[in-house]
């Protein structure tokens, strides 16, 4: 085995024995009983109010318990000076970064199929819509743990790093609609909205949620400019974490 | 040489963590590095592990830079105040280590080993959020001494370790001199030192203040290694007294 498939193998096995990683199972029960809550005691249509909530919640528990699975276990491995027993192998530090990459990657895609089995079987949506939005979210959290990585690398703080994290959703995720607000209401501000709008990574690319909800027309070349998208924004944000912790002393 | 030093300076900013050191050390030598708090020693070990990559001057293992990966394959390392990753077994953290070397993991080595440092076999299936402070630093050493490395550094190794376990160390470090393997470690504790190095390296303030023998060191004072060392670091207590 190679030793970027060393890392991932006893990075999923620390992190399966991990307590946080076992909260999953509470956080899955509660996204689905809300949505069943949501569902008795909306206004509207019962139906698609629990819809709605399924995906929201779906997207939230993955995103928010992958981003402090990545934050806290590589954090851990700082604090404690593990890393240092493991980069002063021989292995380059980018196989290091790789290798807790495809770690964390194998846990944010196995709950995504998770998630979106039980939308196929609650009848959420269509088959094709739910597959489609569900591998766009499954790309849009491979850009965070990468974006996870470098910031925790980078800044070494469990705090700093949770925060900029955080940071980096918010904004990856209110680009698009700025601009769309400039649009509408502001025209002189749209130029500098479209700099933060290539500047930072468009995580509103990575959603097909309307198409699910109103059973709209979707097809598999929809995820296409996506996927390209990701991939470039991958190897940017690896790029960047690898210069960095290549020039970084311990 | 196993290990090659020359000019090696580390700043942090404005401050100097280590002025120019040089230092050679044979295939098979064992050296001590000792200091005050702050000296240095950290730093030094860090740039000859490639931990530390900023800095002036030449770090080389085998003739090789020391942060390549041909250097990494001969150099093992224990850092001070470490702890292994709580959630994986004595086993899992021991197999991962040999295998980043491209190394088996045989059972009959590792167990021969933890009996060496008397640690329980039963204790290594445990998860190692359940160990000592002493249990974790005993894994850390097994962890350096069993991938059979030709070189062994060790930061502190001695610290967090009762009388009994410190014995056994100095045991395990004897056995690993006798196979022909350099070890290069830090230590506040002087008597230790002498028992186990055949040279010691006084640093202070990040400068190299004497490379000798302990006899060497002695002769700087009639009375303890302690009294001798500090007459290295600062002379102008030796011309007070």
């Amino acid at each position: 085995m190679s030793r970027i498939g060393i890392v991932s193998l006893y990075t999923l096995q620390e992190v399966r024995r991990d307590r946080l990683f076992w909260s999953l199972i509470p956080l899955m029960c509660g996204a689905l009983a809300l949505s069943f809550f949501m569902r008795e005691t909306s206004v509207v249509a019962g139906e698609e109010a629990f819809n709605r909530s399924y995906i929201a919640l779906t997207m939230l528990v993955t995103t928010a318990f992958v981003m402090l699975l990545v934050v806290s276990s590589v954090y851990r491995e700082i604090d404690s000076k593990a890393i240092y027993m493991v980069i002063t192998k021989p292995l380059s530090r980018y196989e290091y970064v790789f290798g807790k990459f495809i770690a964390f990657s194998i846990i944010a895609i196995a709950i995504t199929v998770i998630f979106l089995s039980g939308a196929l079987a609650l009848g959420v949506g269509t088959a094709k819509s739910l597959a489609v939005h569900y591998s766009l979210f499954g790309l849009e959290q491979m850009i965070m743990i990468m974006a996870a990585l470098t910031i925790t690398l980078g800044l070494r703080s469990l705090p700093s790093s949770i925060l900029g994290v955080a940071g980096f959703y918010i904004i990856g995720h209110s680009t698009k609609k700025l601009v769309d607000i400039g649009m509408q209401m502001a025209q002189e501000w749209v130029p500098l909205l479209k700099v933060f709008y290539y500047l930072f990574p468009s995580l509103s690319f990575f959603n097909a949620q309307a198409a699910v909800l109103e059973k709209g027309l979707v097809s598999w070349a929809d995820i296409l400019f996506p996927s390209v998208y990701a991939g470039a924004y991958l190897v940017i944000l690896f790029l960047i974490c690898v210069i960095d912790i290549r020039k970084r002393d311990f | 040489m196993s290990l090659t030093i020359k000019r090696l300076s580390k700043r942090y900013g404005t401050f100097t963590a280590l002025s120019e050191i040089d230092l050679d050390i044979r295939t098979g030598e064992s050296v001590g590095l000792v200091g005050l708090n702050g000296a240095g020693k950290t730093t030094l070990l860090k740039t000859i592990v490639g931990l530390i990559v900023n800095f002036e001057g030449e770090v080389l293992v085998h003739n090789r830079a020391a942060n390549g990966r041909e250097a990494k394959s001969h150099i093992s390392f224990l850092p001070e105040d470490f702890s292994p990753p709580p959630y994986l077994t004595g086993y899992d953290f021991v197999s991962y280590m040999l295998r980043l070397y491209g190394r088996p993991l045989y059972r009959n080595n590792v167990d021969e080993c933890a009996g060496t440092l008397e640690l329980q076999q039963n204790i290594l299936s445990k998860p190692i959020r359940t160990y000592s402070k002493g249990m974790r630093q005993k894994l850390g050493l097994m962890a350096a001494m069993l991938p059979d490395t030709d070189v062994v550094v060790l930061d502190e190794p001695l610290s967090g370790l009762d009388p009994g376990a410190r014995m056994l160390v100095k045991d395990a470090f004897s056995a690993l001199r006798t196979k022909g393997k350099t070890l290069f470690f830090s230590s506040h504790i002087l008597t230790d030192l002498e028992e186990i190095a055949d040279r010691l390296v006084i640093i202070h303030e990040g400068k190299k203040m004497l490379d000798g023998t302990p006899e060497e060191l002695r002769s700087y004072s009639g009375r303890s290694l302690e009294d001798a060392f500090l007459n290295v670091i600062r002379p102008q207590r030796t011309s007070a007294s």
